[in-house]
Protein backbone atom coordinates (compact mmCIF):
# COMPACT_ATOMS: atom_id res chain seq x y z
CA UNK A 1 0.00 0.00 0.00
CA UNK A 2 1.14 3.41 -1.10
CA UNK A 3 1.28 5.66 1.23
CA UNK A 4 -0.77 9.09 0.55
CA UNK A 5 -2.11 12.51 1.65
CA UNK A 6 -5.14 10.80 2.03
CA UNK A 7 -3.47 8.10 4.36
CA UNK A 8 -2.27 10.00 6.12
CA UNK A 9 -4.91 12.38 6.61
CA UNK A 10 -6.87 9.68 7.47
CA UNK A 11 -4.18 8.19 9.92
CA UNK A 12 -3.54 11.64 11.71
CA UNK A 13 -7.72 12.54 12.19
CA UNK A 14 -7.70 8.98 13.81
CA UNK A 15 -4.71 9.29 16.20
CA UNK A 16 -7.37 9.74 19.26
CA UNK A 17 -8.70 6.39 18.50
CA UNK A 18 -5.64 4.91 18.23
CA UNK A 19 -4.24 6.01 21.45
CA UNK A 20 -7.32 4.88 22.73
CA UNK A 21 -6.71 1.46 21.63
CA UNK A 22 -3.32 1.48 23.09
CA UNK A 23 -4.80 2.47 26.41
CA UNK A 24 -7.38 0.42 26.78
CA UNK A 25 -5.25 -2.51 25.37
CA UNK A 26 -4.89 -3.00 29.26
CA UNK A 27 -8.01 -1.29 30.62
CA UNK A 28 -6.11 -1.82 33.82
CA UNK A 29 -3.55 -0.10 32.33
CA UNK A 30 -3.87 3.37 34.67
CA UNK A 31 -3.56 1.19 37.85
CA UNK A 32 -0.71 -0.57 36.30
CA UNK A 33 -0.02 -4.18 36.19
CA UNK A 34 -0.09 -6.27 39.25
CA UNK A 35 1.22 -9.38 40.80
CA UNK A 36 2.07 -10.95 44.31
CA UNK A 37 -0.17 -12.39 46.56
CA UNK A 38 -1.99 -9.74 48.82
CA UNK A 39 -1.94 -11.31 52.10
CA UNK A 40 2.08 -11.66 52.20
CA UNK A 41 1.20 -8.27 53.08
CA UNK A 42 -1.54 -8.63 55.99
CA UNK A 43 0.70 -10.47 57.92
CA UNK A 44 2.57 -9.36 60.52
CA UNK A 45 6.01 -8.49 60.08
CA UNK A 46 5.31 -9.28 56.61
CA UNK A 47 6.72 -5.54 55.14
CA UNK A 48 7.98 -2.78 57.04
CA UNK A 49 6.60 0.86 57.54
CA UNK A 50 4.18 2.07 54.83
CA UNK A 51 3.57 -1.59 53.59
CA UNK A 52 2.00 -2.24 57.07
CA UNK A 53 0.30 0.23 57.03
CA UNK A 54 -1.07 -0.30 53.67
CA UNK A 55 -1.83 -3.31 53.98
CA UNK A 56 -3.84 -2.49 57.57
CA UNK A 57 -5.71 -0.33 55.58
CA UNK A 58 -6.66 -2.74 53.19
CA UNK A 59 -7.63 -5.07 55.93
CA UNK A 60 -9.66 -2.90 57.83
CA UNK A 61 -11.95 -2.33 54.76
CA UNK A 62 -11.78 -5.95 54.56
CA UNK A 63 -13.02 -7.16 57.73
CA UNK A 64 -16.47 -6.95 56.71
CA UNK A 65 -18.82 -3.93 55.46
CA UNK A 66 -17.12 -1.19 56.10
CA UNK A 67 -17.88 2.76 55.32
CA UNK A 68 -15.69 4.13 52.85
CA UNK A 69 -15.15 7.93 53.51
CA UNK A 70 -12.51 10.08 52.13
CA UNK A 71 -12.28 10.47 47.83
CA UNK A 72 -15.30 8.15 46.98
CA UNK A 73 -18.98 8.17 47.63
CA UNK A 74 -20.12 6.11 51.19
CA UNK A 75 -21.29 2.76 49.82
CA UNK A 76 -24.79 1.98 51.75
CA UNK A 77 -23.30 -0.48 54.03
CA UNK A 78 -23.36 -0.96 58.12
CA UNK A 79 -20.83 1.56 59.62
CA UNK A 80 -17.42 -0.20 61.36
CA UNK A 81 -14.48 0.81 59.17
CA UNK A 82 -13.73 4.19 58.07
CA UNK A 83 -11.25 5.57 55.78
CA UNK A 84 -10.58 9.16 55.91
CA UNK A 85 -7.78 10.17 53.30
CA UNK A 86 -6.24 13.55 54.93
CA UNK A 87 -6.32 16.66 52.20
CA UNK A 88 -2.30 17.00 51.62
CA UNK A 89 -0.46 19.40 53.70
CA UNK A 90 2.66 19.48 50.79
CA UNK A 91 2.82 18.34 47.05
CA UNK A 92 4.11 15.59 47.77
CA UNK A 93 2.43 14.47 51.45
CA UNK A 94 -0.38 12.04 51.50
CA UNK A 95 -1.76 10.86 54.70
CA UNK A 96 -5.09 8.99 55.48
CA UNK A 97 -6.84 7.55 58.28
CA UNK A 98 -8.34 4.56 59.44
CA UNK A 99 -10.98 4.12 62.60
CA UNK A 100 -12.64 0.81 63.17
CA UNK A 101 -13.92 -0.70 66.12
CA UNK A 102 -11.03 -2.63 66.71
CA UNK A 103 -8.32 0.26 66.66
CA UNK A 104 -7.18 3.58 64.77
CA UNK A 105 -4.14 3.62 62.58
CA UNK A 106 -3.38 6.99 61.15
CA UNK A 107 -0.49 7.03 58.40
CA UNK A 108 1.59 9.46 56.77
CA UNK A 109 3.75 9.52 54.02
CA UNK A 110 6.02 12.54 53.16
CA UNK A 111 8.71 12.60 50.48
CA UNK A 112 12.00 12.87 51.51
CA UNK A 113 11.58 11.19 55.28
CA UNK A 114 13.33 8.27 55.98
CA UNK A 115 12.08 5.63 57.56
CA UNK A 116 13.43 2.50 59.11
CA UNK A 117 12.52 -0.72 57.63
CA UNK A 118 13.72 -4.39 57.69
CA UNK A 119 15.55 -3.95 54.19
CA UNK A 120 17.94 -0.95 55.46
CA UNK A 121 17.22 2.78 55.19
CA UNK A 122 14.27 3.85 53.11
CA UNK A 123 13.17 7.75 51.63
CA UNK A 124 9.95 6.49 50.71
CA UNK A 125 6.55 8.16 49.15
CA UNK A 126 3.05 6.75 49.36
CA UNK A 127 0.68 7.85 47.28
CA UNK A 128 -2.78 6.72 47.49
CA UNK A 129 -6.09 6.99 45.04
CA UNK A 130 -9.11 6.12 45.40
CA UNK A 131 -11.64 5.99 41.92
CA UNK A 132 -14.82 4.58 42.11
CA UNK A 133 -15.67 1.93 39.58
CA UNK A 134 -19.16 1.50 37.76
CA UNK A 135 -20.31 -1.26 39.88
CA UNK A 136 -19.96 1.17 43.03
CA UNK A 137 -17.40 -0.47 44.37
CA UNK A 138 -14.14 1.26 44.55
CA UNK A 139 -10.58 0.72 43.39
CA UNK A 140 -7.83 1.81 45.76
CA UNK A 141 -4.46 2.42 44.65
CA UNK A 142 -1.78 2.71 47.02
CA UNK A 143 1.83 3.60 44.96
CA UNK A 144 5.03 3.32 47.32
CA UNK A 145 7.81 4.83 45.85
CA UNK A 146 11.41 4.43 47.86
CA UNK A 147 13.02 6.78 46.10
CA UNK A 148 16.12 4.84 48.07
CA UNK A 149 17.18 2.13 49.77
CA UNK A 150 20.41 1.53 51.09
CA UNK A 151 21.06 -1.95 51.59
CA UNK A 152 22.31 -2.96 55.18
CA UNK A 153 23.10 -6.38 56.94
CA UNK A 154 19.54 -7.95 57.01
CA UNK A 155 19.10 -7.54 53.43
CA UNK A 156 22.58 -9.22 52.78
CA UNK A 157 20.92 -12.36 53.62
CA UNK A 158 18.70 -11.49 50.48
CA UNK A 159 21.54 -11.46 47.95
CA UNK A 160 21.80 -7.68 48.05
CA UNK A 161 25.52 -6.87 48.52
CA UNK A 162 25.53 -4.10 51.66
CA UNK A 163 25.69 -0.57 51.27
CA UNK A 164 24.57 -0.86 47.72
CA UNK A 165 21.45 1.27 47.25
CA UNK A 166 18.47 0.14 44.65
CA UNK A 167 15.27 1.76 43.68
CA UNK A 168 11.67 0.07 44.00
CA UNK A 169 8.47 1.67 42.84
CA UNK A 170 5.19 -0.13 42.78
CA UNK A 171 1.42 0.60 42.76
CA UNK A 172 -0.94 -1.71 44.76
CA UNK A 173 -4.38 -1.81 43.79
CA UNK A 174 -7.31 -3.32 45.36
CA UNK A 175 -10.55 -2.72 43.98
CA UNK A 176 -13.16 -2.92 46.51
CA UNK A 177 -16.51 -3.66 46.32
CA UNK A 178 -19.74 -1.75 47.19
CA UNK A 179 -20.06 -3.28 50.85
CA UNK A 180 -15.98 -2.81 51.65
CA UNK A 181 -14.89 -5.69 50.60
CA UNK A 182 -11.46 -6.53 49.01
CA UNK A 183 -12.51 -8.27 45.70
CA UNK A 184 -8.98 -8.24 44.08
CA UNK A 185 -5.36 -7.45 44.94
CA UNK A 186 -2.54 -6.84 42.30
CA UNK A 187 1.07 -4.59 42.87
CA UNK A 188 3.16 -3.62 39.87
CA UNK A 189 6.15 -4.21 39.41
CA UNK A 190 5.71 -8.23 40.73
CA UNK A 191 6.75 -8.14 43.61
CA UNK A 192 8.52 -11.47 42.82
CA UNK A 193 9.88 -10.58 40.32
CA UNK A 194 12.97 -8.98 41.77
CA UNK A 195 13.82 -5.18 41.96
CA UNK A 196 15.37 -2.86 39.69
CA UNK A 197 18.68 -2.64 41.21
CA UNK A 198 20.94 -0.23 39.79
CA UNK A 199 19.58 -0.19 36.46
CA UNK A 200 18.76 -3.63 35.51
CA UNK A 201 16.20 -5.78 37.14
CA UNK A 202 17.32 -8.62 39.08
CA UNK A 203 16.23 -12.20 38.70
CA UNK A 204 16.28 -13.09 42.41
CA UNK A 205 13.20 -13.60 43.04
CA UNK A 206 13.14 -12.95 46.90
CA UNK A 207 13.46 -16.29 47.92
CA UNK A 208 17.33 -16.94 49.12
CA UNK A 209 18.93 -19.17 47.54
CA UNK A 210 17.67 -18.28 44.14
CA UNK A 211 17.84 -22.04 42.82
CA UNK A 212 19.76 -22.73 39.77
CA UNK A 213 21.87 -25.37 38.26
CA UNK A 214 24.63 -25.46 41.19
CA UNK A 215 22.03 -26.14 43.45
CA UNK A 216 21.65 -29.24 45.02
CA UNK A 217 18.11 -31.30 45.60
CA UNK A 218 17.29 -31.13 49.54
CA UNK A 219 19.48 -27.91 50.04
CA UNK A 220 17.72 -26.63 52.94
CA UNK A 221 18.12 -22.94 54.47
CA UNK A 222 15.93 -20.99 56.99
CA UNK A 223 14.37 -17.50 56.82
CA UNK A 224 13.85 -15.56 59.88
CA UNK A 225 11.48 -13.51 60.96
CA UNK A 226 13.70 -10.20 59.87
CA UNK A 227 14.65 -11.25 56.65
CA UNK A 228 11.39 -13.11 55.65
CA UNK A 229 9.50 -10.17 54.66
CA UNK A 230 10.00 -9.16 51.03
CA UNK A 231 11.10 -13.21 50.48
CA UNK A 232 8.77 -15.43 49.04
CA UNK A 233 6.27 -16.46 50.39
CA UNK A 234 7.10 -13.76 52.82
CA UNK A 235 6.95 -16.31 55.74
CA UNK A 236 9.44 -16.75 58.48
CA UNK A 237 10.38 -20.86 58.37
CA UNK A 238 12.29 -23.81 56.90
CA UNK A 239 12.64 -23.87 52.87
CA UNK A 240 13.74 -26.87 51.01
CA UNK A 241 14.96 -26.89 47.23
CA UNK A 242 13.46 -30.42 46.06
CA UNK A 243 14.57 -30.56 42.48
CA UNK A 244 13.55 -29.98 39.00
CA UNK A 245 9.73 -31.15 39.16
CA UNK A 246 7.87 -30.79 35.65
CA UNK A 247 10.01 -28.55 34.18
CA UNK A 248 9.95 -25.99 37.26
CA UNK A 249 12.27 -25.53 40.05
CA UNK A 250 10.60 -26.62 43.01
CA UNK A 251 10.55 -24.76 46.66
CA UNK A 252 9.16 -26.67 49.69
CA UNK A 253 8.66 -24.55 52.64
CA UNK A 254 7.06 -25.18 56.18
CA UNK A 255 6.90 -21.56 58.24
CA UNK A 256 5.24 -20.72 61.55
CA UNK A 257 4.43 -16.97 62.16
CA UNK A 258 1.95 -14.97 63.91
CA UNK A 259 -0.74 -12.55 63.12
CA UNK A 260 -3.07 -10.23 63.54
CA UNK A 261 -5.32 -11.55 60.84
CA UNK A 262 -6.19 -14.78 59.33
CA UNK A 263 -4.11 -16.05 55.75
CA UNK A 264 -6.91 -14.72 53.63
CA UNK A 265 -7.30 -10.87 55.31
CA UNK A 266 -9.52 -10.94 58.35
CA UNK A 267 -8.82 -8.62 61.12
CA UNK A 268 -8.87 -11.13 64.02
CA UNK A 269 -7.07 -8.70 66.54
CA UNK A 270 -5.19 -10.73 68.96
CA UNK A 271 -2.23 -12.16 67.35
CA UNK A 272 -2.59 -15.56 66.28
CA UNK A 273 0.06 -18.87 65.51
CA UNK A 274 -0.30 -20.22 62.48
CA UNK A 275 1.61 -23.15 60.13
CA UNK A 276 2.14 -22.70 56.52
CA UNK A 277 3.21 -25.67 54.50
CA UNK A 278 3.33 -25.13 50.85
CA UNK A 279 5.39 -25.13 46.81
CA UNK A 280 6.82 -22.95 45.32
CA UNK A 281 7.64 -23.35 41.49
CA UNK A 282 10.19 -21.17 39.37
CA UNK A 283 10.22 -20.73 36.18
CA UNK A 284 14.30 -22.15 35.65
CA UNK A 285 14.91 -19.42 32.81
CA UNK A 286 13.53 -16.66 34.18
CA UNK A 287 12.97 -17.46 38.31
CA UNK A 288 9.79 -15.80 37.88
CA UNK A 289 7.14 -17.46 40.17
CA UNK A 290 5.01 -20.21 38.02
CA UNK A 291 2.59 -20.87 40.36
CA UNK A 292 2.26 -21.97 44.40
CA UNK A 293 0.00 -23.94 46.96
CA UNK A 294 -0.10 -23.02 50.73
CA UNK A 295 -2.36 -24.99 53.45
CA UNK A 296 -2.20 -22.83 56.36
CA UNK A 297 -3.78 -24.07 59.81
CA UNK A 298 -4.33 -22.17 63.29
CA UNK A 299 -6.36 -20.15 65.33
CA UNK A 300 -9.03 -23.06 64.92
CA UNK A 301 -8.95 -22.52 61.22
CA UNK A 302 -7.52 -24.37 58.32
CA UNK A 303 -7.62 -22.81 54.48
CA UNK A 304 -5.69 -23.82 51.67
CA UNK A 305 -4.70 -21.30 48.66
CA UNK A 306 -3.03 -21.79 45.48
CA UNK A 307 -2.03 -19.12 43.18
CA UNK A 308 -0.62 -18.99 39.09
CA UNK A 309 0.40 -16.19 37.17
CA UNK A 310 -0.42 -17.36 33.80
CA UNK A 311 0.46 -14.66 31.61
CA UNK A 312 3.97 -13.88 34.25
CA UNK A 313 2.67 -10.36 35.29
CA UNK A 314 -0.35 -11.25 37.27
CA UNK A 315 -0.46 -13.42 40.26
CA UNK A 316 -3.42 -14.90 41.18
CA UNK A 317 -4.46 -16.08 44.49
CA UNK A 318 -7.21 -17.85 45.90
CA UNK A 319 -7.86 -19.05 49.30
CA UNK A 320 -10.37 -21.61 50.37
CA UNK A 321 -11.67 -22.19 54.10
CA UNK A 322 -11.78 -25.72 54.98
CA UNK A 323 -12.88 -25.16 58.58
CA UNK B 1 -15.57 15.23 50.21
CA UNK B 2 -19.23 15.04 50.46
CA UNK B 3 -21.07 12.13 48.52
CA UNK B 4 -22.60 14.27 45.98
CA UNK B 5 -19.37 15.78 44.94
CA UNK B 6 -17.87 12.37 45.13
CA UNK B 7 -21.04 11.21 42.60
CA UNK B 8 -19.89 14.05 40.32
CA UNK B 9 -16.11 13.11 40.60
CA UNK B 10 -17.45 9.48 39.80
CA UNK B 11 -18.78 10.42 36.58
CA UNK B 12 -16.60 12.88 35.38
CA UNK B 13 -13.54 10.95 35.99
CA UNK B 14 -15.54 7.94 33.54
CA UNK B 15 -16.18 10.71 31.35
CA UNK B 16 -12.53 12.36 31.03
CA UNK B 17 -10.32 9.08 31.71
CA UNK B 18 -9.91 8.16 28.35
CA UNK B 19 -8.39 11.54 27.40
CA UNK B 20 -6.47 11.71 30.39
CA UNK B 21 -5.09 8.73 28.52
CA UNK B 22 -4.70 9.70 25.42
CA UNK B 23 -3.05 13.27 26.24
CA UNK B 24 0.09 10.79 28.25
CA UNK B 25 0.16 8.09 25.93
CA UNK B 26 0.84 10.70 22.81
CA UNK B 27 3.06 13.10 24.82
CA UNK B 28 5.16 10.72 26.48
CA UNK B 29 4.96 7.77 23.76
CA UNK B 30 5.63 5.24 26.68
CA UNK B 31 2.88 2.96 28.17
CA UNK B 32 4.34 2.93 31.38
CA UNK B 33 5.39 6.44 31.89
CA UNK B 34 1.93 7.34 30.66
CA UNK B 35 0.41 5.04 33.34
CA UNK B 36 2.05 6.88 35.96
CA UNK B 37 1.71 10.24 34.76
CA UNK B 38 -2.18 9.57 34.18
CA UNK B 39 -2.18 8.55 38.12
CA UNK B 40 -0.09 11.22 38.74
CA UNK B 41 -2.44 13.59 37.27
CA UNK B 42 -6.04 12.20 38.84
CA UNK B 43 -4.04 12.58 42.21
CA UNK B 44 -3.63 15.95 41.49
CA UNK B 45 -6.63 16.77 40.33
CA UNK B 46 -8.17 15.41 43.43
CA UNK B 47 -5.93 17.98 45.84
CA UNK B 48 -7.46 21.05 43.43
CA UNK B 49 -11.11 19.89 43.42
CA UNK B 50 -11.94 21.73 46.50
CA UNK B 51 -10.15 24.47 45.67
CA UNK B 52 -11.46 24.57 42.19
CA UNK B 53 -14.01 26.73 39.94
CA UNK B 54 -15.46 25.34 38.86
CA UNK B 55 -15.05 22.45 40.45
CA UNK B 56 -14.85 19.67 37.26
CA UNK B 57 -13.01 21.38 34.69
CA UNK B 58 -12.14 19.60 31.49
CA UNK B 59 -9.66 22.22 31.14
CA UNK B 60 -8.06 22.43 34.42
CA UNK B 61 -7.90 18.85 33.98
CA UNK B 62 -5.98 19.42 31.07
CA UNK B 63 -3.87 21.78 32.82
CA UNK B 64 -3.00 19.77 34.94
CA UNK B 65 -2.32 16.38 32.83
CA UNK B 66 -0.09 19.35 30.83
CA UNK B 67 1.99 20.16 33.71
CA UNK B 68 2.31 16.21 34.81
CA UNK B 69 3.69 15.50 31.46
CA UNK B 70 6.13 18.11 31.58
CA UNK B 71 8.01 17.29 34.59
CA UNK B 72 7.97 13.71 34.02
CA UNK B 73 9.31 14.71 30.54
CA UNK B 74 11.95 17.20 31.95
CA UNK B 75 12.83 14.18 34.56
CA UNK B 76 13.10 10.90 31.95
CA UNK B 77 13.20 12.35 28.51
CA UNK B 78 12.45 8.55 27.24
CA UNK B 79 14.58 7.54 24.97
CA UNK B 80 13.42 6.99 21.18
CA UNK B 81 12.08 4.60 19.20
CA UNK B 82 8.98 4.76 21.67
CA UNK B 83 8.29 1.85 22.98
CA UNK B 84 4.61 2.05 21.46
CA UNK B 85 5.03 -0.19 18.66
CA UNK B 86 6.67 -2.90 21.04
CA UNK B 87 3.40 -2.34 23.07
CA UNK B 88 0.66 -2.08 20.50
CA UNK B 89 -0.48 -5.42 18.21
CA UNK B 90 1.01 -5.08 14.62
CA UNK B 91 -0.35 -5.94 11.73
CA UNK B 92 -3.39 -4.14 10.75
CA UNK B 93 -2.64 -1.41 13.72
CA UNK B 94 0.90 -1.10 11.85
CA UNK B 95 -0.34 2.04 10.15
CA UNK B 96 -1.90 3.95 13.35
CA UNK B 97 1.25 2.57 15.42
CA UNK B 98 3.56 4.70 12.89
CA UNK B 99 2.17 7.95 13.16
CA UNK B 100 2.09 7.61 17.20
CA UNK B 101 5.40 6.79 16.82
CA UNK B 102 6.16 9.82 14.21
CA UNK B 103 4.16 12.09 16.89
CA UNK B 104 6.11 11.22 19.46
CA UNK B 105 9.39 11.93 17.57
CA UNK B 106 7.87 15.86 17.34
CA UNK B 107 9.85 18.51 19.25
CA UNK B 108 7.69 18.53 22.27
CA UNK B 109 5.85 21.57 21.47
CA UNK B 110 4.76 20.67 18.04
CA UNK B 111 3.37 17.29 19.76
CA UNK B 112 1.86 18.99 22.46
CA UNK B 113 -0.54 20.96 19.77
CA UNK B 114 -0.90 17.75 17.75
CA UNK B 115 -2.19 15.73 20.59
CA UNK B 116 -4.57 18.37 22.22
CA UNK B 117 -5.61 19.36 18.17
CA UNK B 118 -6.16 15.54 16.91
CA UNK B 119 -6.13 13.57 20.06
CA UNK B 120 -8.32 15.37 22.10
CA UNK B 121 -10.35 17.14 19.60
CA UNK B 122 -9.32 20.25 20.74
CA UNK B 123 -10.23 23.12 18.22
CA UNK B 124 -7.65 25.99 17.59
CA UNK B 125 -9.41 28.49 19.51
CA UNK B 126 -9.79 26.18 22.49
CA UNK B 127 -5.61 24.89 22.31
CA UNK B 128 -5.52 28.69 22.62
CA UNK B 129 -7.29 29.12 25.55
CA UNK B 130 -5.52 26.02 27.02
CA UNK B 131 -2.15 26.98 26.58
CA UNK B 132 -2.71 31.11 27.13
CA UNK B 133 -0.82 31.56 23.96
CA UNK B 134 -2.11 33.65 21.18
CA UNK B 135 -3.98 31.93 18.58
CA UNK B 136 -1.67 32.96 15.41
CA UNK B 137 2.25 30.76 17.28
CA UNK B 138 -0.54 28.21 17.86
CA UNK B 139 -1.75 27.81 14.62
CA UNK B 140 1.53 28.31 12.86
CA UNK B 141 3.13 25.32 15.34
CA UNK B 142 0.23 23.17 14.55
CA UNK B 143 1.08 24.04 10.91
CA UNK B 144 4.55 23.30 11.24
CA UNK B 145 3.66 20.02 13.25
CA UNK B 146 1.83 18.78 10.70
CA UNK B 147 4.61 19.45 7.50
CA UNK B 148 6.91 17.97 9.87
CA UNK B 149 4.65 14.72 10.45
CA UNK B 150 3.65 14.48 6.99
CA UNK B 151 7.27 14.13 5.73
CA UNK B 152 8.14 11.66 7.91
CA UNK B 153 5.28 9.72 7.06
CA UNK B 154 5.30 9.70 3.11
CA UNK B 155 9.53 9.73 3.98
CA UNK B 156 8.98 6.70 5.86
CA UNK B 157 7.08 4.42 3.22
CA UNK B 158 10.19 4.91 0.92
CA UNK B 159 12.14 3.66 3.92
CA UNK B 160 10.02 0.74 4.52
CA UNK B 161 9.89 0.03 0.73
CA UNK B 162 13.73 0.14 0.31
CA UNK B 163 14.62 -2.11 3.56
CA UNK B 164 11.83 -4.51 2.00
CA UNK B 165 13.73 -4.33 -1.17
CA UNK B 166 17.27 -5.28 0.09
Amino acid sequence: MQRSENSFERELQSIGQTYDRMWRRDPEAIWGQLTAPSQRFHREGAGGGWWVAASALILLLACGGGIVHGLTRAPAAPAGVKLTIIPPKTRTEVAYKISSQYRDVTAKSTSGVPAKTETGRMQEKLQVLMVPTSDSGYKLALRYEPLTAVVDGTSLARGYPPGESFNQNAVVTYVVGSLGKVLSARATPPLALGMQYTGKTMRDPLLPPVPDKDLKPGTTWKIDAAVAAGTLPGLPGRYTYEGVVDGYFKVHFTASWTATTTPWGQFVGEPSRYTSVGDIYLDPASHLLERMTERTTGNGTEAVAAGAAPDRSVFQWTWQRSR
Amino acid sequence: MEPAVADEFERFYLRNEGRVGRFVLGMLGDAALAVDAAQETWLRYLRYVDRAEPRFDAVLLVAVARNVVRTMWRRTRPEFPADLTRQADVGSFEESVLMTDLITRLPYREREVIVLHYALDLSLEEICRQTKEPCSAVKSRLYRARRRLRAEYLSGEEKLYAAQRE
